[in-house]
């Protein structure tokens, strides 16, 4: 089985520093959702593995989460892409839990109830927590310049191997033509 | 198994070493017009061979533990040093680009050292203490504005299995100037590969990541020995036969 693990805010949908936290928030980056369609179509199961503190700073509630969810499925399904499953780590960074970015707790509950090594499996993400999580949990980091991405990429110290592009359409692009992706710099 | 068996794997995990060391070297300095990444990246792939294979030859397995505990912020790695092995191990696995603080000495191994040279290591003279730390600051400093880790061993040398050197404070110094967390890591892999010893013997080696501990507002002295109490306590849980007795905290 392929499997592909994206961050949310700043890969799929764009990014705010005030949250997401309602569904009319949720905008999608423009070719984001049909890159995941295609890679639907070669056969990758696509999951979503995302920090989420606001569920714990009471910013938003789980029925609006649930919300913003249902809104990201509905979008997705109207250009015929399926989003397998969204993990989501809704404590705080004081919680010390084990999912929250950049532990790889949420990769490796991924790969527990996938039942899959997640050796080289594609992780992508616009910050240095998703990308670091992807890492120890074994997978290959991908940066997007989209959301924090241009910013993550500036302040260098990106695990070694991380492969930069412009957006996630990029990326998708680099995984389905097999060509040697660029190191990042 | 018998010595000779042990010895003959070695002796062939040598010789794979140097015959794949020079070719390495000079693919290393081919990408030296190459960005940085890509370079860490590429002269990594050694250190991932060099592990699959003291695993394969030697027997050499591993476990890394608290892998959980590595932060998202500038860092000071202070790791147990039994060993080459995790000289080697660390610089492939940890997530980001390390940094080590290394004797000049190791630069002029031929091939090897010359490799290591076209990174960005601290280099130090030994003999030179003082002036080394003044070097260790400044580019330590750089390093981890950089996005990079620092990585130092505090005992300075490898020491023997059992053993235990005296802990210097130059890492706790680096952390509390610069404000980086510091991570512990205790580490057994003298048990499988001594210092001073040609035969390796198979096993598994534990790499124990400590909880980070923070630098702000502590003296050196004291953060110091938080790190020593914390990996030599460690070393009593991951290699309880050579290290029985118990540790005194002071």
């Amino acid at each position: 089985m392929k499997l592909i693990i994206l961050d949310r805010d700043g890969v799929i949908n764009a990014d705010s520093d005030a949250f997401i936290k309602s569904p009319d928030e949720w905008r999608p980056i423009a070719g984001s959702l049909e890159a995941i369609a295609r890679l639907n179509q070669a056969d990758y199961r696509v999951v979503v593995a995302t920090n989420q503190s606001g569920v714990a700073r009471g910013l938003f509630t789980m029925p609006t989460l649930n919300a913003i969810h249902q809104k990201m499925h509905t979008a997705a399904q109207l250009v015929g892409a399926e989003i397998d499953a969204v993990f989501f780590c809704p404590h705080a960074a004081d919680h010390d839990c084990d999912c929250r970015k950049p532990k790889p707790g949420m990769f490796r509950e991924i790969s527990r109830r996938y039942g899959v090594e997640l050796k080289n499996s594609p992780a992508v993400g616009d910050s240095l927590r998703d990308l670091q999580a992807g890492f120890l949990a074994g997978c290959s980091p991908y940066l997007v310049r989209t959301g924090k991405g241009q910013k993550t990429e500036d302040k260098g110290g990106l695990p070694p191997g991380t492969r930069i592009f412009s957006n996630l359409s990029a990326v998708v692009d680099s995984l389905l033509t097999d060509a040697t992706p660029p190191l990042s710099p | 198994m018998s010595r000779l068996i042990l010895f003959i794997r070695s002796l062939l995990f040598f010789m794979i070493m140097i015959i794949v060391t020079i070719p390495w070297a000079c693919i290393c300095f081919l990408c030296l017009p190459l960005p940085y990444a890509a370079r860490y990246f590429i002269t990594s792939r050694w250190n991932v061979f060099m592990i699959w294979l003291a695993k394969v030859l030697c027997g050499i397995r591993y476990e890394v533990r608290g892998m959980h505990n590595l932060p998202d912020t500038p860092a000071i790695l202070l790791c147990k040093h039994q060993s080459a092995w995790e000289t080697i191990f660390l610089l492939c696995k940890m997530p980001r680009p390390l940094i080590f603080v290394l004797k000049k000495e190791l630069l002029y191994v031929p091939f090897f050292g010359w490799a290591l040279a076209l990174l960005r290591m601290i280099p130090i003279d030994r003999s030179k203490a003082r002036d080394a730390f003044a070097q260790v600051v400044v580019h330590g400093r750089k390093r981890l504005a950089d996005g990079q880790w620092v990585i130092m061993f505090p005992e300075g040398t490898r020491t023997a299995v059992g053993g235990q050197g005296k802990y210097k404070g130059g890492g706790a110094r680096l952390a509390v100037e610069t404000g980086a967390v510091v991570v512990p890591i205790a580490v057994n892999s003298g048990e499988c590969w001594p210092k001073n010893s040609f035969i390796k013997t198979p096993g598994v080696i534990t790499v124990s990541i400590g909880p980070t501990i923070a630098s702000t507002g502590k003296d050196a002295a004291r953060l110091m020995q938080e790190v020593e109490n914390w990996i030599e306590s460690e070393m009593r849980v991951i290699s309880p036969a050579r290290y029985a007795g118990p540790f005194i905290q002071k």
